[in-house]
């Protein structure tokens, strides 16, 4: 009897673990799948021209960064780092305001009562209903009368309007979850509403706060269509740069990769740093 | 420092009315305790001073200031909340300076001396080492205590406290209690501390108001609301065990009044019988302390018969709830006896010092 029960246990085990062995594998699989794009795009960057197109593929190489070179300073007209830039001040001002707009509107809907309340939170969301596609004719003449094409105000206001909705939705999520008593606390030592939604509100829905901003940053960010109908000459954002590569007659893939690259690495430094404000539970135990 | 004064406050929440012509005083530096069961309107009339909640009409007076319709921050108070309401970003030197940072006292306090009050305040409170802690790191009485200490820092002229020491612990709730009122003789601030513990209201407060269904029941000193309840409710209320309440019917015999109750007769005191004679009817309630009656062995005259309802040991004495009638009565015994519940057991009841209430109306039957 002794020796069979650690023979069964044994026998339990190595089925315990050829089942995570399984599912391991089946995630690397799939994790590599999703990654696979990627150090395709960021070796070739590295590759010469020979290499890239070798057969079977080249997988040691010396890395060479003359493709970064040339996209940053060789490439005639304006180079890679001018739409970095549109980029960067698009996603950053219409992130920064949709989180800011955005969390005034929750704020309100989460903490005032008022006539239709709810219908106004739901009309908020329902602006996402429709496909954007579908308005970019009224958007695009809007744009043009009043004289903003190809400029990158045109997109902050678009994105910051288009992230708005979902900024509004889950921040007033995270303002009804601060117990009132707080701010009722804050009240009677002497705030007032508005010093109570920056210095008491705002502070414990930081979570909320670092998740709407990288939402928003990301949306804006990789968004294509309307930055290519909208702003397609010298305010143009890193997207529509890149679509331009393959559209030329005879693509510069490392170029192409490098410039690709380059434009993920910015979201995901903003991405990553902004990661740590994501710990959810600041008000657990606040109050009981 | 300031007495707080309600004059024919009512307060309705949809088409349920709290209060109809509530009226209220507390002196200047009193300890009110506002006594109740849940839904009686205690924290409602405790908001109602903060400004947290309006009246629907009716006036608030915080010394002779009307402070209607005034936000809260401007009627200088402090407010201890039931959960604390800590701001849990903040550590506890932050908790406790936040009201001295508000924008309303700007320029008043200069950072030196928000140290030093903060400094203060947590030594009074023995906080002074936790003040670089998180909210959210100390325990409920740690936290209580910030609560609390945020609630004095900017010398407010009304202190409030909803349930202040509701969440601790039994020998931590005795402590605090202790200490809150220690702190109230020290620097002497109106405090209307609302609980619904009547232990707690007993011993902490100068004044107590029973509140029922958003009614004042009675005002008035611990031992008087003790000694002298105003209303059947008071009497069912106050005190451990509280007196047990006996409805009975008047009735006359040889001349005299006696009381009936369950199939036995009472004779009456002629105090008693004087108070009953003014009985706007003959339904009664008689109210009785535990020491008023005691178990007999067998039946001998002007004992009843009674069955235990529920029995439990504290101490070296035993507490039995019996059913007598429709009611429930309290009863010690010095000793402890064997019975189980269902068992039938007789009393002797002595209604010198009893107290004798109107049955409909629940109010005392006055002295002569």
């Amino acid at each position: 009897m002794s020796t069979i029960v650690p023979d069964k246990k044994n026998a339990v085990g190595a089925a315990t673990g050829a089942r995570n062995l399984a599912i391991y594998l089946a995630a690397c699989l799939f994790v590599g799948f999703g990654l696979f794009p990627l150090y395709m795009m960021i070796t070739t960057s590295l590759k010469t021209d020979q290499q890239t197109f070798a057969w079977p593929p080249v997988w040691l190489f010396t890395p060479r960064f003359q493709s970064y070179y040339n996209a940053l300073f060789v490439f005639g007209g304006r180079s890679a780092d001018h739409y970095l830039f549109n980029s960067l001040v698009v996603t950053l001002s219409s992130s920064a305001l949709a989180v800011f707009l955005g969390a005034m509107a929750a704020y309100g809907l989460a903490r005032f009562r008022f006539r239709g309340n709810r219908d106004v939170a739901f009309y908020i969301l329902s602006t996402r209903f429709a496909p954007p596609v579908g308005f970019i004719v009224p958007i695009y003449l809007m744009v043009q009368r009043s004289g903003l094409l190809d400029t990158q105000i045109a997109l902050i206001v678009v994105y910051t309007s288009m992230n708005l909705s979902f900024v509004t939705w889950i921040l007033r999520g995270f303002f009804l979850e601060i117990p009132i008593e707080i701010e009722e606390a804050a009240l009677v030592d002497g705030y007032t509403r508005w010093q109570i939604f920056l210095r008491v509100a705002l502070p414990l829905v930081r979570p909320g706060l670092a998740a709407t901003a990288i939402l928003s940053a990301i949306f804006s960010w990789n968004e294509f269509l309307f930055a290519s109908i909208l702003a397609p000459g010298d305010a143009a954002t890193i997207p529509v740069y890149l679509a331009g590569f393959s559209a030329s007659m005879n693509i510069d893939w490392g170029e192409y990769m490098a410039v690709g690259t380059m434009a993920v690495l910015p979201i995901m430094i903003f991405t990553l740093a902004l990661q740590r404000h994501l710990v959810r539970g600041l008000t657990f135990g606040a109050v009981r | 420092m300031a007495g707080i004064y309600f004059r024919d406050i009512y307060k309705s929440f949809g088409t349920s009315r709290l209060f109809e012509g509530l009226s209220l005083a507390c002196p200047d530096r009193k300890y009110l305790c506002l006594l109740g069961p849940s839904g009686c309107g205690k924290t409602t009339l405790m908001r109602i001073v903060a400004g947290l909640t309006e009246p629907d009409s009716g006036e608030v007076l915080i010394g002779d200031k009307r402070v209607n319709g005034l936000p809260p921050a401007s009627r200088n108070i402090g407010l201890a909340f039931q959960n604390y309401a800590l701001y849990p970003h903040l550590s506890v030197a932050g908790n406790l300076a936040f009201p001295l940072r508000a924008p309303i006292r700007r320029g008043r306090y200069r950072q030196a001396e928000i140290e030093e009050r903060v400094k203060r305040v947590a030594a009074l409170l023995r906080i002074d080492q936790l003040l670089h802690r998180r909210v959210n790191q100390l325990s409920g009485g740690q936290q209580q205590r910030v609560a609390l200490g945020r609630a004095l820092i900017h010398d407010p002229g009304v202190l409030l406290l909803d349930e202040p020491v509701t969440h601790l612990d039994a020998r931590l709730r005795y402590e605090m209690r202790a200490e809150i009122k220690l702190l109230h003789d020290r620097i002497g601030t109106t405090t209307i501390h609302v609980t619904h513990d009547q232990q707690e209201a007993l011993a902490m407060g100068d004044l107590i108001a029973v509140m029922r269904n958003g009614r004042i029941e009675q005002l008035g000193a611990p031992l008087e609301l003790y000694h002298e309840p105003a209303t059947a409710f008071v009497a069912g209320f106050i005190g451990d065990p509280p007196m047990s309440l006996v409805h009975a019917r008047l009735a006359q015999e040889n001349g005299n009044t006696i009381v009936q109750v369950a199939g036995s007769s009472l004779s009456l005191s002629e105090a008693l019988a004087a108070q009953a004679n003014m009985a706007p009817s003959r339904e009664i309630i008689v109210g009785l302390r535990p020491k008023q009656v005691a178990l007999v062995e067998r039946p001998e005259a002007g004992a009843v018969a009674t069955t235990v309802y529920s029995h439990g040991r504290v101490g070296r004495e035993q507490q039995l709830v019996l059913t007598f009638g429709r009611d429930e009565v309290h009863c010690r015994t010095s000793s402890a006896i064997h019975v189980t519940t269902g068992d039938k057991v007789w009393l002797s009841i002595s209604l010198d010092g009893a107290k004798l209430f109107d049955a409909a109306s629940g109010r005392a039957l006055a002295h002569t």
